[in-house]
């Protein structure tokens, strides 16, 4: 991307970038994009380089990073997701993620006054939900179900992994050697949640990872950074002030997905009617 | 061929286990079938099997040859195969199946290497050359025999084989707890599961066995030996007995007990399954072959009468026991994990995991067997005294 | 050498043997350094994982170089709503300090399918009752504020900051209050 003609190249300071925006912001933006700064995509900012954002999750950054000190655990409020499908386009952006396979995916759920069910995930929910024209029947309780990896204390694709390539980090997160995965797919048959594939271009079995990338360098997962509901929660269970541990540790009815697994997930939920799977 | 029912997960659109691994527990079983039925000459002296020990054998060694054949076309990276071997998990259920294959096909080749001890010798003996090095070596540079040297093979046989029995059933009663161990499938899910694959594996193995030997003598232009065929149809029904009883246990454990995930499996096996489960692995496919089995060993059946009915028995059975994988293999993978849906699976003809490609690999064991032949002689010359 | 009848037996055990020392030492040869010391697997994949390079920033990294944008996002109702969900991955626009990609920009037609995809009313699963998220039906909502349905939602709505004009002409207008008011 970087360039190869130093004539077509612009360097702004980052001051001057923004006296510029500030100036007149459309008619820069115009000249940008009608090309009298040629080249714009080349421009240069100097300054402020490549620093990480504001941390996100405190005690991370500034220090050894030390396994034993973190137990991090994530949290779906069924009740605050409205299926707006930001988290799955985040995801899918962040790991550059094929189609038709899904990291992380919401499911909608329209139940009926007779109790019958209803479910969708068109595209996993990653162009949103479009009115369901298909029920003719009164409908008593709806809801968006986020899914994701639930990065279970006893994962079934770990134990099944016939060559140590999907492992437990020791701070609790599921991940994949990709250099050794042969790609034999038996996770994918274990995992009782189905959120495993082939990734069909790096042949190796792949999934969500919570963003363990994001976490160790103290930020959000990128679903939970990009939720404008807060139905996603993540944070760290050795952090009493955590929202998690208080969460975790309030009144509420707190329940895991297919708990007879015993798989035992660190991903919870708020709010989960008995209908979800 | 099945189509989208209900709600499924978007990660299940796509059924990762395909034809391959259909193929896969089918060749297993052969070889584990085919192993069985030498072994109960060698072992248990059932004199009557004796025409078909040898090409048992080398009918079980050719399958092995290739049995990792579609394991390596379906992996992502068949590069990295040997990591299996490398850094075997020593929870999975699968990490194993390396080192068991490998130490069993290395006793394969010791028992063949002593059964056609004598035969190399001879080769040996006439060859010359390069190919007389081969030999040389085949007869690991102690290229004659001795009465003596006989006793000693006779009994290194009888203990190889011995071992041999627990090995091949530990190898396919293996490969079904692979899918018997996966918890998240329910039609896996159930400890039955190494049992039924390792009775069908006889059975099939069983079957093989009998329908090339008729086939060849016939090219061959020879009788199938008349004793030999009739205690084959024997051992092939009782097998089939037991398999079948199996079968019909699993199912109807699942429901009987009627536990939550029953409705799911009763979902499949009446709608996606319906004509591969019901109407033809057992319906068509098990109840004429096991009449028929029934009548040929109970009934006095004229020689050539009995060598068609087995032939045509055999076929059946051979499609029975890969119509069970399939209803296992791809069956179980049909059941969304949602509990709401089945995927849908299309077998492709040309795909890399398509109908020819299997049809490759299943032809490939064969080819092997001719050329096998030329070297090791499948069945016992009559000048060749009883051992 | 003297041949006995189980010369070759015993060779058979040697090679049997060979055998099994070549997959032992390949074992040892080929397991990558490190292997086990967490567990069952390379330690080195961790650090794979965790040098995966960050494409999502946050709303923060935005704010030093469009503080004009930031400042109303900050204030309006939507700073709940990632800059980078609209607009796309920070990592695609800025490396190191340096712009190196342009962001999408809705336009048209783009922008009513962006804000329904979060204030669509026709969609039942939304949680009730406007605590988490206010819905509008579309077009009824343009149809109330008695303007053409093909209005564009930033033509009354800041994007940054939705209720910004409205809030500002309220003030200005406290009858459009009662006129217009929208549920
Ligand atoms: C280093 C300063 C800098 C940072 C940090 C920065 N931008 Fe920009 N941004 C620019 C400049 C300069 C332009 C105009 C040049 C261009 O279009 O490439 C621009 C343009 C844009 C545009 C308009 C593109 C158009 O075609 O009109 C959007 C939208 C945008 N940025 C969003 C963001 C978001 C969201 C972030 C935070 C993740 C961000 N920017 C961070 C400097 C920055
Ligand atoms: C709800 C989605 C949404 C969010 C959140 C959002 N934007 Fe925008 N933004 C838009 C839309 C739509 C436009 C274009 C239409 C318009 O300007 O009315 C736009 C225009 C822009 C432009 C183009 C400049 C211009 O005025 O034409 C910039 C720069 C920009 N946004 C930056 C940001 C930054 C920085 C943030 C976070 C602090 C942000 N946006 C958050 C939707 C959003
Ligand atoms: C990613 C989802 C999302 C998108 C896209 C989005 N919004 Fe919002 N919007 C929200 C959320 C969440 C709130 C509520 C914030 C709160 O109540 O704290 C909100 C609040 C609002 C409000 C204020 C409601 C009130 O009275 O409290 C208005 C008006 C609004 N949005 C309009 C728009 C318009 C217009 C667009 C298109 C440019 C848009 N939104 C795009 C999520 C979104
Ligand atoms: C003609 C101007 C206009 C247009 C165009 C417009 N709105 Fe509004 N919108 C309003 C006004 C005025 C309100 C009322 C604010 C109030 O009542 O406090 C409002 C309120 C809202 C609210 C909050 C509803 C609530 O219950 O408080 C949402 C959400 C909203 N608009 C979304 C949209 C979306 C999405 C679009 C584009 C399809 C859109 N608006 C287009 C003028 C407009």
């Amino acid at each position: 991307m970087s360039s190869n003609s130093a004539a077509s190249r612009k360097v702004l300071t980052k001051d001057e970038a923004r006296a510029l925006i500030d100036r007149d912001r459309r008619s820069f933006i115009k000249k940008v994009i009608g090309g009298v700064f040629a080249g714009s995509l080349l421009m240069v900012l100097e300054a402020g380089s490549g620093e990480l954002p504001p941390a996100q999750l405190p005690g991370v950054r500034g220090r050894e990073y030390g396994f034993a000190d973190h137990r991090f655990a994530f949290v779906v409020d069924i009740n605050r997701c409205i299926g707006c499908g930001s988290c799955c386009v985040a995801d899918k952006r962040e790991y550059n993620v094929p189609d038709h396979a899904y990291r992380t995916w919401i499911e909608r759920y329209l139940i009926a006054e007779d109790g019958e069910v209803f479910v969708d995930s068109p595209d996993g929910g990653l162009h949103g939900f479009k009115p369901r024209t298909d029920i003719d029947k009164p409908i008593r309780d709806g809801f968006f179900v986020p899914k994701l990896c639930n990065m279970c204390k006893d994962a079934p694709c770990v134990q099944v992994c016939p060559v140590g390539a999907t492992f437990k980090t020791p701070d609790g997160f599921v991940l994949i050697d990709y250099e050794r995965c042969v790609g034999c797919a038996y996770c994918v048959q274990a995992c009782p949640y189905a959120v495993r594939y082939i990734h069909p271009v790096l042949h190796t079995a792949d999934k969500c990872t919570w963003c363990y990338h994001r976490v160790r360098r103290g930020l959000l997962p990128a679903c939970v950074n990009a939720c404008p509901t807060k139905a996603r929660k993540f944070g760290d269970l050795n952090d009493p002030d955590s929202e998690i541990s208080k969460i975790l540790r309030s009144p509420e009815i707190i329940t895991v997905l297919k708990k007879e697994m015993g798989t035992a997930p660190n991903l919870y939920y708020l709010g989960a009617r008995q209908e979800v799977m | 061929m099945t189509e989208l029912i209900g709600y499924v997960f978007p990660n299940e659109h796509h059924v990762h286990w395909s034809f391959m691994i259909v193929l896969y527990p089918y060749i297993t079983g052969l070889i584990a079938g085919a192993f069985i039925m030498s072994s109960l000459y060698h072992v248990f002296n059932v004199k009557a099997l004796r025409p078909v020990s040898k090409f048992s054998l080398v009918f079980a060694f050719a399958f092995w040859t290739c049995c990792t054949l579609p394991l390596l076309n379906h992996l992502g990276h068949p590069e990295r195969a040997l990591n299996m071997l490398i850094t075997p998990s020593p929870t999975s259920a699968m990490a194993g199946f390396g080192y068991i294959y490998g130490s069993y096909g290395i006793l394969l080749i010791m028992e063949l290497l002593l059964v056609y001890r004598k035969t190399l010798v001879e080769l040996y003996q006439r060859s010359s050359g390069a190919l007389k090095k081969v030999y040389w070596l085949l007869t690991l540079g102690v290229p004659h025999v001795t009465p003596e040297s006989e006793e000693a093979d006779k009994k290194a046989i009888k203990f190889l084989a011995a071992i041999g029995i627990p090995w091949a059933c530990f190898l396919h009663g293996y490969v079904g707890f692979i899918f018997g161990g996966v918890k998240a499938v329910h039609w896996w899910f159930t400890p039955l599961m190494p049992v039924v694959f390792l009775l069908s594996a006889c059975v099939s193995g069983i079957a093989g066995i009998i329908l090339l030997y008729i086939l060849i003598m016939k090219y061959r232009g020879e009788e199938p030996d008349a004793a030999c065929l009739k205690s084959c149809v024997k051992y092939l029904w009782g097998f089939f007995i037991l398999d079948l009883t199996m079968e019909l246990l699993d199912v109807g454990i699942h429901a009987y007990l009627r536990v939550e995930h029953w409705h799911i499996v009763e979902g499949l096996l009446n709608g996606p399954l319906h004509t591969s489960f019901w109407i033809m692995q057992l319906g068509v496919f098990s109840l004429i072959p096991f009449l028929l089995l029934a009548w040929m060993s109970l009934a006095d059946v004229k020689p050539r009468l009995l060598q068609l009915s087995a032939a045509v028995v055999s076929v059946m059975i051979l499609i029975q026991v890969i119509l069970m994988r399939w209803n296992v293999v791809i069956g179980g993978q049909l059941i969304s994990k949602s509990g709401r849906g089945y995927s849908a699976f299309h077998l492709e003809f040309l795909g890399k995991e398509g109908l020819l490609a299997g049809m490759i690999i299943m032809a490939l064991p064969l080819v092997i067997l001719y050329f096998l032949s030329k070297i090791l002689p499948l069945w016992h010359s009559s000048s060749e005294a009883e051992a | 050498m003297s041949k006995g009848p189980k010369t070759h037996l015993k060779r058979m055990g040697l090679v049997v043997l060979g055998v099994v020392a070549l997959v032992v030492v390949g074992k040892l040869l080929f397991t990558p350094g490190g292997f086990g010391r967490y567990g069952h697997y390379r330690p080195g994949a961790i650090d794979d994982e965790v040098q995966r390079p960050l494409v999502h920033e946050t709303d923060a990294s935005c704010d030093s170089c469009h503080e004009w944008d930031a400042s109303f996002h900050k204030k309006g109702k939507h700073k709940v709503v990632s800059c980078e969900f609209c607009h796309g991955p920070g990592g695609r626009h800025v490396k190191d300090g340096k712009v190196v990609g342009h962001l999408e920009v809705q336009k048209g037609g783009e922008i009513n399918r962006l804000c329904l995809r979060c204030h669509d009313g026709h969609v039942r699963a939304r949680p009730q009752g406007g605590k988490v998220i206010k819905t509008v039906l579309y077009p009824n909502h343009l149809e109330k504020q008695a303007v053409e349905t093909d209005h564009l939602c930033n033509q009354c709505h800041l994007v940054h900051a939705p209720l910004e004009y409205i809030n500002a002409a309220k003030k200005m207008f406290p009858m459009v209050k009662e006129g217009e008011n929208v549920q």
